[in-house]
């Protein structure tokens, strides 16, 4: 094994950095295409967009399009829902799916292994109009199984589709149900990765199965699981459609406990054809993530240089 | 040491134990929906939702089965689109990854900020359909339906993490004996992420298999429908219904029933359970032991 | 920090870089090629052009709201065929599923998506937010020339309904537009329980047959509802209420009032008092606990909800039954027909504003409005395959036959259609005569631009959404919830909104009376 010579060193650093560049290319340009070509849509938030006109032409209207949302009576309703829904998601997946996969880990048989996590998976391939009906399903007021399972111990039924109190429960429920079994995945992958031979020196050591999971197998995911959550902060904003709008029914009352932003832009604003104050609200939502994630990012470099995203 | 030996027997048994509760949790009202679909309509009207059904019926898997060769073609399709997809995406995606991960490229952080910002930023879906129909020209080839989930910056990033966990020296080693970026890649990065491949892997799998939405948009020849496309189009009847009843005009078919929509959902997503064993054989352990020492 | 903020930056102005240098071909190219077609074309038309492009053969693109059919390649090409040899035109034609017709427009418009004619309304595809934006060309000029015999066969007042900002820009598929509505019932339940449906003449008046039902099968939920039930959008006229624009939008004229003053709906006794009628039916478990999630329609299907109130026309009962799952049904008929903006522009054919073949597209229009052939086939398929002649007019449908939109009332003028098998055979005359009979609307015509306003209305929209279903399926009580919605309309700026409407419309009357 002979020593590269110093010039050597540069063009071979000039030739990785190259095949690299190659290897990346392709994931560039589709970003390019389909990703970053399309921002120049954001300027239809300054815009009263009229179609003959077009993008370019139409005329600017300032932030007159971003009125639509923060003057309506909803601003604080809706920010709050799809904040707190989003942390409580967020804490509620991350928790189950790790001590699930770390218990899915202690199993020996491999079949197990495998029908359980095809079980935990099932929900996440349904779409949400599947969901919704299911949900209908137990909460259906006369054919549901949940007043049915109430009745039978005497209870009386409840509407659930007209109990706004009831669904920061049924919500996260559902969530978690639907897409645990994707952070299982993400996480029993990670926790395989490791290398078994540390588990043996610890255990020869003495160490239990709790000091195993919390002061190995943790840190050595942690990667894995920071990213996950700074994402998910970074989109903090956001909400999934779907399971805002589709699984309560469109059932108004329940609008005070379910109503996130991006639920209340749907029914307000894309209903009369506004497409400029849609488009402003979707910058702000996505303005705000930025400045979470690197603020997010900032606090992780602090702790740990490596796993920082940028 | 027959004590030790308990411990563990009673430990797993227990564990054993919570998955199974969980299992039946998670898939009960899976299983009910089974069983609306095998059911008649009637017995549900008077009892409610059951697990069995009470009064065995086909009836729904006629309905949908009296036109076969729509749902055929969809299947078709979306296994079309969905192999070419999840093979290519995965291939782009993990490249992409790989080169963020490795610590001593130059544009490492660019490209990765890049990469976070499509994630978060988004232009709206009116520039986005305008460039695919009107600039790409994909509208109503098979290509519309894998090329723009291509690359999903999410899994870029997830992959670069797993990435990132592969020791440096097992990399730097190659590169002494000389090998090619690529080589490197395929014949090390590869074998040691065959799990985390194999997650995103069916990760991408399931967004291909499930979408509708490109079809929606962009498919206008009913032959190139994907099967997702047709189960929402099937669930929304109601709402078309309902539509056309305000603007004075009845329609003089029969609606699809619930047990009809189940049946179809059944279908279409029946597939999927049978592909991820496929998947989960890769969740191996990687050969990591001893391959850099010494 | 300071980093990351320069990368940003440049990260930004690369962006927009890259995306201005692209989209100057983006959103101006169809545009002001286009426009120069369109000058050229009016000016052609003044001119009496020497070379007629309505002579020119063209391809007509358009989007139609139907479900994709099995034969519809067959078809085309016949209707293709129909059409070349009369006009030197074909279409082609794309079906898009009605559940997704909305939204797949919505794009194809804002992206401007080239196309020629378009299937619209005022509940499809937004008729008249899309003309207000300027969608659609206007087809003052073109009608009369181009199709002078579809302009012709519709009552010159009800072309008002679908002028925004002065133009005309749809053609009217002419159909029903006399609203009436009554009740349907299951006729076995009429037998078992020897109903006389002539003792109700109004909506109140069906409690005594729900009373009846209930009492002897209390496991039932007799009258149909949904999360818009059909005696709330329906039955607006029936509470004496002509509505403005945007549906549930507040602000209405009171059907019959000279003076036309704009009131508050929410605050009007009618609708209180429906409102509480149907509270009081719904604590009483005539309504289904569950009629807010929509899921009652598949009761009905079962035959399990006999009573249902909604709209009649000549015909209807045949219609009706599709909901019933197929049984029979006899019905009671209550209020007189009327007609209003709304009911008019129901269903309409538009031509893209960028359109190159303005004229053979109003020619195709035309066709599809007054030739029978051609629209029947469009409607119907081809003769001896998909359907077969029993009668001059008469058809019978040949079952799973592989084309059967079922759009007759999308495609043109209904009155063209073949009677099919059980429908009454002078169901057309009998409909136009309710059209020329019926009450008019005092606000024909008149049609409301919401563009000031329209922050209002769409804060109000959220209003609405919350507590409308609640209260129109009676799962809430409209004394605790009604002066809950009645406040948050009015913090949303109701008020701004009736007031616009009231100067809107005194305006129009004052032009009118020039």
């Amino acid at each position: 094994m002979k020593k590269k010579l110093p010039k050597s060193n540069r063009m071979h650093l000039k030739k990785k950095t190259m095949a690299i560049t190659m290897m990346a290319l392709p994931g560039i340009i589709c970003l390019i295409l389909f990703n970053y070509m399309p921002m120049f849509g954001l300027i239809l938030s300054f815009k009263n967009f009229r179609y003959d006109l077009g993008f370019l032409r139409s005329p600017w209207c300032g932030f007159d399009n971003f009125k639509y949302y923060f003057t309506s009576q909803d601003v604080w309703r809706t920010t709050r829902n799809t904040i707190g829904y989003n942390l409580v998601f967020i804490v509620s997946v991350t928790v189950t799916a790790l001590v699930l996969a770390m218990l899915l880990n202690e199993i020996r048989s491999k079949t197990a292994v495998k029908v359980y996590q095809t079980t935990m998976f099932f929900p996440y391939y349904l779409s949400f109009s599947v969901v919704a009906y299911i949900g209908y399903s137990f909460m259906s007021t006369d054919y549901g199984v949940l007043n049915r399972i109430l009745n039978m111990f005497g209870m009386e039924s409840i509407s659930w589709y007209s109990e706004p109190k009831a669904w920061p429960f049924i919500l996260p429920a559902i969530h978690l149900w639907k897409t645990v079994g994707h952070s299982v995945i993400l996480y029993y992958a990670a926790i395989i990765s490791i290398d078994s031979s540390i588990y043996e020196s610890a255990e020869i050591d003495g160490a239990t199965g709790f000091q195993k999971a919390v002061k190995i197998t943790l840190p050595l995911i942690s990667p894995i699981i920071i990213v996950l959550t700074i994402l998910s902060i970074g989109k903090i904003f956001h909400s999934d459609f779907g399971l805002f709008y589709l699984v309560p029914y469109g059932s108004g009352i329940l609008q005070s406990t379910t109503d996130v932003i991006d639920t209340y832009v749907y029914r307000s604003i894309t209903q009369i054809g506004n497409i400029g104050a849609s488009t402003a609200v979707g910058l702000y939502q996505s303005v705000v993530g930025l400045f979470l994630v690197m603020a997010s990012n900032i606090i992780v470099k602090r702790i740990d240089k490596e796993s920082a995203i940028f | 040491m027959v004590e030790k030996k308990e411990n563990v027997f009673l430990k797993e048994a227990l564990i054993h134990l919570l998955f199974i509760l969980i299992a039946i949790c998670f898939i009960y009202p899976i299983l009910l929906l089974i069983g609306i679909s095998f059911s008649d309509m009637g017995s549900i009207m008077k009892n409610g939702y059951r697990l069995i059904p009470e009064k065995f019926s086909l009836q729904a898997y006629r309905y949908v089965f009296a036109s076969p060769k729509r749902l055929i073609n969809g299947y078709l399709v979306t296994a079309f689109s969905t192999t070419v997809g999840t093979v290519t995406s995965l291939f782009v995606t993990s490249l992409l990854a790989y080169a963020l991960s490795r610590q001593d490229y130059v544009f490492r952080k660019k490209i990765s900020f890049m990469v976070i910002f499509t994630l978060l930023f988004n232009g709206g879906m009116v520039p986005w359909y305008m460039l695919i129909s009107n600039y790409y020209k994909l509208k109503n080839t098979v290509w519309v339906l894998i090329l723009p989930y291509l690359i999903n910056s999410w899994n870029v990033i997830i992959l670069r993490t797993f990435f990132q966990g592969i020791p440096k020296e097992m990399i730097e080693a190659a590169d002494i004996d000389g090998s090619s970026e690529f080589r490197t890649f395929f014949s090390i990065i590869v074998p040691q992420s065959t799990p985390s491949l194999a997650a995103v892997g069916f990760l991408i799998m399931l967004r291909y298999w499930n979408d509708w939405y490109l079809s929606m948009l962009f498919i206008e020849k009913s032959n190139l429908h994907t099967l997702q496309y047709m189960i929402y189009n099937m669930m929304n009847k109601v709402r078309e219904m309902m539509q056309d009843a305000s603007a004075g005009n009845m329609s003089l078919e029969d609606m699809p029933t619930e047990t009809v929509r189940m049946a179809t959902v059944f279908l279409a997503s029946g597939p999927v359970l049978f592909v991820f064993p496929f998947f989960q054989k890769y969740f191996v352990k990687g050969l990591t032991v001893g391959s850099v020492k010494g | 920090m300071k980093r990351l903020v320069t990368a940003l930056i440049t990260v930004l102005c690369a962006v927009m870089l890259i995306s201005f240098s692209a989209c100057n071909g983006i959103g101006t190219g169809v545009t002001q090629q286009d426009k120069a077609v369109n000058d050229g074309t009016s000016e052609a038309i003044e001119q009496s052009g020497t070379s007629n492009p309505a002579d020119e053969y063209a391809k007509i693109i358009w989007y139609m709201r139907a479900d994709s059919q099995r034969d519809f390649e067959v078809v085309m090409k016949k209707a293709n065929e129909i059409l070349k040899e009369k006009i030197n035109a074909e279409i082609d034609m794309r079906f898009v599923e009605p559940a997704s017709y909305n939204e797949k427009m919505k794009m194809v418009i804002a992206s401007n998506e080239y196309y020629d004619i378009c299937f619209t309304g005022a509940g499809y595809n937004d008729y008249y937010g899309n003309a207000a934006k300027g969608a659609f060309l206007p087809l003052n000029e073109l009608l009369p020339k181009y199709a002078p015999k579809t302009y012709a066969q519709i009552p010159e007042d009800f072309w008002e309904a679908v002028r925004v900002g002065g133009n005309i820009y749809a053609v009217i598929n002419y159909q029903i537009v006399g609203r009436q509505t009554g009740m349907y019932m299951l006729k076995e339940y009429q037998e078992r329980y020897n109903f006389d449906l002539s003792k109700a003449a109004k909506f109140e008046d069906m409690e005594q047959f729900l009373k009846v039902i209930k009492e002897n099968e209390p496991e039932l939920y007799p009258m149909s509802s949904a999360k818009q039930p059909l005696y709330i959008i329906d039955g607006f006229y029936s509470m004496g209420i002509d509505e403005i624009g945007q549906r549930h939008s507040p602000g209405v004229v009171a059907v019959g009032d000279e003076t036309l003053t704009v009131v508050n709906q929410y605050e009007m006794q009618s609708y209180i008092d429906r409102l509480h009628t149907v509270r009081d039916w719904y604590l009483k478990g005539y309504i289904s606990k569950d009629a807010v999630t929509d899921m009652s329609s598949s009761a009905m299907l079962e035959g399990k909800v006999p009573v249902h109130y909604g709209n009649m026309k000549p015909g209807s009962e045949i219609e009706v039954r599709g909901s019933f799952g197929g049984r029979e049904i006899v019905l009671q008929k209550f209020d007189n027909a009327f007609v209003n903006t709304s009911s008019i522009s129901a269903t309409l054919n538009a031509i893209s504003y960028a359109t190159r073949y303005p004229e053979k597209a109003m020619m195709v229009l035309e066709m599809a409005n007054t030739d029978k052939e051609f629209y029947n086939t469009l409607c119907f398929g081809i003769e001896g395959v998909h359907y077969n002649k029993i009668g001059e007019n008469e058809i019978e449908l040949v079952q799973n036959s592989g084309y059967y939109p079922n759009k007759a009332w999308a495609m043109g003028c209904q009155f063209n259609a073949y009677v099919i098998k059980g429908q009454p055979l002078d169901i057309w005359e009998r409909t136009i005569e309710l059209n020329e009979t019926a009450e008019r609307s005092k606000l024909l015509g008149f049609v409301f631009d919401p563009s000031s306003v329209s922050t209002e209305i769409a804060q109000c929209n959220a209003v609405i959404e919350e507590y409308g279903p609640g209260l129109w399926t009676g799962s809430l009580d409209p004394d605790v919830y009604l002066p809950q919605l009645v406040e948050k309309l009015k913090a949303a700026g109701s008020e701004k909104i009736i007031a616009e409407k009231q100067r809107q419309i005194n305006e129009w009357v004052a032009k009118k009376s020039k």
